[in-house]
């Protein structure tokens, strides 16, 4: 046992510097330099103009002004100039969905076919081949990164070992896409997401999405389950019927393997049952109370924004694609009005509370015309629209996204000793944040994956 | 029923539409204009130079001199200009395996883990992730693609739905590669392939990757189980000596794929097996390689293919294991002589198949990993083995052009430069005549019209 916690830790390494770039095995020391305009941190604001980074081997090893850092280029490094472009460290997504991408029906499909949430996909992608579902996970994991998504965290929907396999082919190059941490199957009571099945079968569908907690040694062995399939991230669904017992079990399991544990909780009684179990961070907690906010802070539990449905998401999505009845979108207006309004109101509570926050997307929808990166950054600005200011909204998405994930070492800011994860846009992203809809250059790992600037 | 027919035929047709190029669904009539110094008809050898080849909606319109096209197109249409290049259709691999990269492993693994073919890499691929595997294919149809191939042909090893899946997937635009046709899983006896399997699992595991058979009515079924699984093409492997599959039941199982107007592939090595193939009525024989001339004449006469595959030749095995196995010399001096053996029986068989008239094409049986080189890098090899078996250059670019489309039956839409196919184009620096080695540095892939790569951009 503790020569294999030797060696897995080294095998590990490994992997690392193997995905830190097929280059570094090319030319031993790669060395490649980029200038840009400007460098927004985030964890500031200060704008650091000129600016330059230095990246070895796929991380950052010096920031500075370009005459300071030139000063220690090596002879043949590759230099890239983005002209005034803004540099910004990656963005990242810390609540997504990779390998379900639903297509809203029309009103009648949802009607007839009850069989739960997200009706029919979900059920499909489950009962349809996970091959096919891979293939659809390698494409939304490339369209995130091409948006400048260089980690996201995939919390669930991924049937048993999508996200986790998805993860590895991303870091053996086998296809392009963002930092993986994966969570494999959500820990769900039974009766969410998926009901009215054909009992014959009922047993099998639900095991290849779902861990079903039924009492504190279930929880327990779900968590192994996951762990099994070498997860980054433990995923919890609770509802009015999941337990504190049950979901401190949970946590203490996935802690006992340095793992977190994320739970999906709206309504104040699961974000309270989240709290109080020691949640490390609660995803959506729409519902929380001032009190709740206060204990979550000085628990030190994160608050996982998912500004999803915000700005009529959901008539946006389907109207290119389903006819709408008058009355089917007179009540997604109305619900779409209060929601906002709920929202605008859970923004103000939490930047007053000083709990410390992050934005997902929740994304696993199919917005026509959009790729699912573009329609994953248009949702974290919702945060903006809510009354989130630029700055924050930034940082939500960089240097605190990569406190919630525990990759504060890793990634989440421009220094040295992360790894060289840039995005640029071309205008000033504080003035106006939907510069970050428009992301020019993409670098991961010290790689390009994008760079529309490369005229200048 | 009828109804029913009718919506598959015109989803069928939406998807070719989409898959030939997103572009397409953008602006209505997309047009290209490539130019080149040559373009190689393989089907008579003859060049046009300097040639044009006009591009709509993902198809070729026409094909002519630059003069002649450039009156067609209205100003500024897109050109893509590849200076003295040499333009030739799409490369066809008829024969691989995107689903599986077998890595030799040290000779002491051989002898501990006797568990049957492509140890341990195939039992591995079987019992992993089949997400897994399903990424393995995304990376290794793209890189096939970058090489040249536009369109492959799987023949198994890619479990119950792999190959069929990653074909699905490339036809939507979500990971890059060729066109492929898939044959879900192989059809054979019990025994080919995988042994000696803990027995509480054996039966679970083969399942993954075959269709294990022994009579009638078994080898219908499973090309039914395939077809349920919308696959392009069944693929039968035949043991050595005939065993486990005669006569009746291969006839049996090509009348039923016939039934659904699916062509059948047959590996076969030994006489006996190849025996059994042609008087079955099989589509094309894979390998071949102890083919009688007696029985390349009743091949020649049936119609049947012959898919050469020149994938041990020229020393391979030696290349993909040298730079990650020692060998001790004893054994290392084995591989040499089997080698030479190898390659006088490869010369041997390219010539009385040339001399015999049997219709050939041409297969990388590619499942090995190259150390350093891509997949399709290590596809391509089977160019240069061709030739040093004495296959004239010519005859190369034929089997994996026009013969491949002719044996895959998709003659009416790949394999050649004219109106009406696809654009699946490749193109290289020099003359491919003159340096079949050129086929290994192909410097612009086009695909359904989209360019895949052009290193010639400067021209």
């Amino acid at each position: 046992m503790n020569a294999n916690r030797i060696l897995l830790p080294l095998v590990a390494s490994l992997f690392t510097l193997f995905s830190s770039g097929q280059v570094a095995a090319q030319a031993s020391a790669s060395v490649t330099l980029v200038k840009a305009g400007r460098l927004l941190d985030p964890r500031t604001g200060n704008v650091l103009s000129p600016a330059a980074v230095l990246i070895e081997e796929g991380k950052i090893k010096e920031v500075g002004a370009p005459a300071k850092v030139q000063a220690h280029l090596p002879v043949g490094a590759k230099t890239i100039d983005l002209g005034s472009a803004t540099l910004l460290p990656g963005l990242i997504d810390s609540h997504t969905h990779l390998l379900l991408d639903v297509v809203v029906p029309p009103e009648e499909e949802s009607k007839r076919h009850e069989n739960g949430i997200f009706v029919p996909p979900l059920v499909l992608a489950i009962v349809e081949s996970p091959i096919k579902r891979a293939f659809l996970g390698a494409q939304n994991a490339r369209e995130d990164l091409e948006s400048g998504l260089t980690t996201v965290r995939n919390l669930g929907h991924s049937g048993i070992d999508g996200d986790t396999e998805l993860r590895d082919a991303i870091n053996a190059g086998r296809v392009p896409g963002p930092r993986i941490l994966a969570s494999a199957r959500k820990l769900i009571t039974r009766g969410e997401y998926v009901q009215n099945l054909n009992p014959a079968l009922a047993e099998s569908i639900l095991k290849q999405e779902f861990l079903l907690i039924d009492g504190p040694e279930s929880a327990r062995q779900a968590v192994r389950q996951n762990v099994f399939q070498n997860v980054d991230v433990i995923k919890v669904s609770a509802d009015e019927n999941l337990t504190v017992p049950e979901l401190a079990a949970a946590v203490e399991e996935a802690h006992r393997s340095h793992l977190r544990l994320a739970v999906h909780a709206i309504d104040k009684n699961a974000i309270q049952t989240a709290i109080d179990s020691g949640a490390d961070s609660i995803e959506h907690g729409n519902e929380a109370t001032d009190e709740q906010l206060k204990q979550m802070r000085d628990k030190g539990i994160f608050l996982d924004l998912t500004p999803t449905a915000y700005n009529h998401f959901f008539l946006k999505i389907m109207e290119p694609s389903v006819v709408l009845s008058p009355a089917w979108r007179s009540t997604h207006a109305i619900a779409d009005a209060r929601h906002d309004q709920l929202y605008d109101q859970l923004v103000q509570r939490v930047l007053k509370s000083g709990v410390k926050f992050a934005g997902g997307t929740d994304m696993c929808w199919f917005w026509p015309g959009k790729t699912c990166g573009q329609a994953t950054v248009i949702t974290l600005l919702n945060l903006h629209a809510a009354g989130v200011p630029a700055l924050d909204v930034i940082r939500a998405i960089t240097t605190n996204a990569a406190e919630m994930l525990g990759w504060q070492d890793k990634i989440g800011a421009i220094e040295p000793g992360k790894f060289a994860d840039l995005v640029a846009v071309s205008g000033d992203p504080i003035a106006d944040i939907t510069e970050l809809e428009r992301v020019r250059f993409v670098m991961k790992d010290g790689q390009v994956v994008r760079n529309d600037l490369a005229s200048h | 029923m009828d109804l029913n027919r009718r919506i598959l035929l015109l989803v069928a047709s939406l998807f070719t539409l989409f898959s030939s190029g997103q572009v397409a669904a953008q602006t209505p009539a997309s047009v290209t204009l490539i130019k080149a110094g040559r373009l190689l008809d393989p089907r008579t050898g003859n060049v046009l130079a300097p040639a044009a080849v006009l591009i709509e909606d993902g198809k070729i319109k026409e094909v002519g001199a630059p003069s002649q096209l450039q009156a067609h197109v209205r100003a500024g249409v897109k050109t893509i200009d590849l200076g003295g290049a040499t333009l030739l259709p799409g490369l066809i691999d008829s024969h691989t395996h995107l689903l599986l990269d077998v890595i030799v492993p040290p000779e002491e693994e051989y002898e501990r883990r006797n568990n049957g073919d492509f140890v341990p890499d195939q039992l591995l691929a079987i019992v992993e992730s089949p997400s897994k595997r399903a990424f393995l294919g995304a990376q290794l149809a793209r890189e096939d693609l970058e090489s040249g191939f536009t369109t492959v042909r799987n023949l198994g090893h890619s479990g119950i739905d792999g190959d069929a899946a990653l074909r699905d997937a490339i036809n939507v635009g979500r990971v890059s590669g060729p066109r492929v046709l898939a044959a879900g899983r192989k059809i054979t006896a019990l025994g080919n392939y995988v042994q000696s399997l803990n027995p509480a699992l054996a039966e679970s595991i083969l399942r993954q990757e075959f269709l294990n058979v022994s009579n009638l009515e078994e080898g219908r079924r499973a090309v039914d189980a395939n077809l349920f699984y919308d696959v392009d093409v069944i693929k039968v492997t035949l043991d050595d000596e005939g065993v486990g599959i005669d006569t009746p039941v291969m006839s049996a199982i090509v009348e039923e794929t016939h039934r659904a107007h699916k062509k059948i592939a047959t590996h076969a090595v030994g006489q006996r097996a190849i025996q059994i193939a042609i008087d079955a009525g099989v589509d094309s024989i894979e390998h071949g390689n102890n083919v009688t001339d007696d029985q390349l004449k009743m091949m020649r006469d049936k119609g049947i293919f012959f898919d050469i595959t020149p994938t041990f030749w020229s020393g391979f095995y030696l290349k993909i294991t040298e730079p990650s196995i020692v060998f001790p010399p004893a054994i290392k001096a084995q591989l040499a002589a089997a080698d030479e053996r190898r390659n006088k029986m490869a010369a041997d068989l390219v010539q009385r198949i040339l001399k015999s008239g049997v219709k050939f094409a041409a297969g990388s049986d590619m499942g090995f990993f190259y150390p350093g080189k891509t997949k399709g890098q290590a596809s391509a090899t089977m160019f240069p083995h061709l030739h040093d078996a004495g296959m004239p250059p010519l005859d190369i670019l034929r089997a994996v052009t026009v013969n491949a489309a002719e044996m895959l039956g998709w003659q009416d839409r790949i394999g050649a430069i004219e109106p009406g196919k696809f654009a699946d184009l490749v193109a290289v620096s020099g003359d491919p005549l003159g340096d079949i080695t050129e086929l290994e540095r192909v410097r612009f892939v086009m695909k359904g019209g989209q360019v895949v790569r052009n290193d010639l951009a400067s021209h």
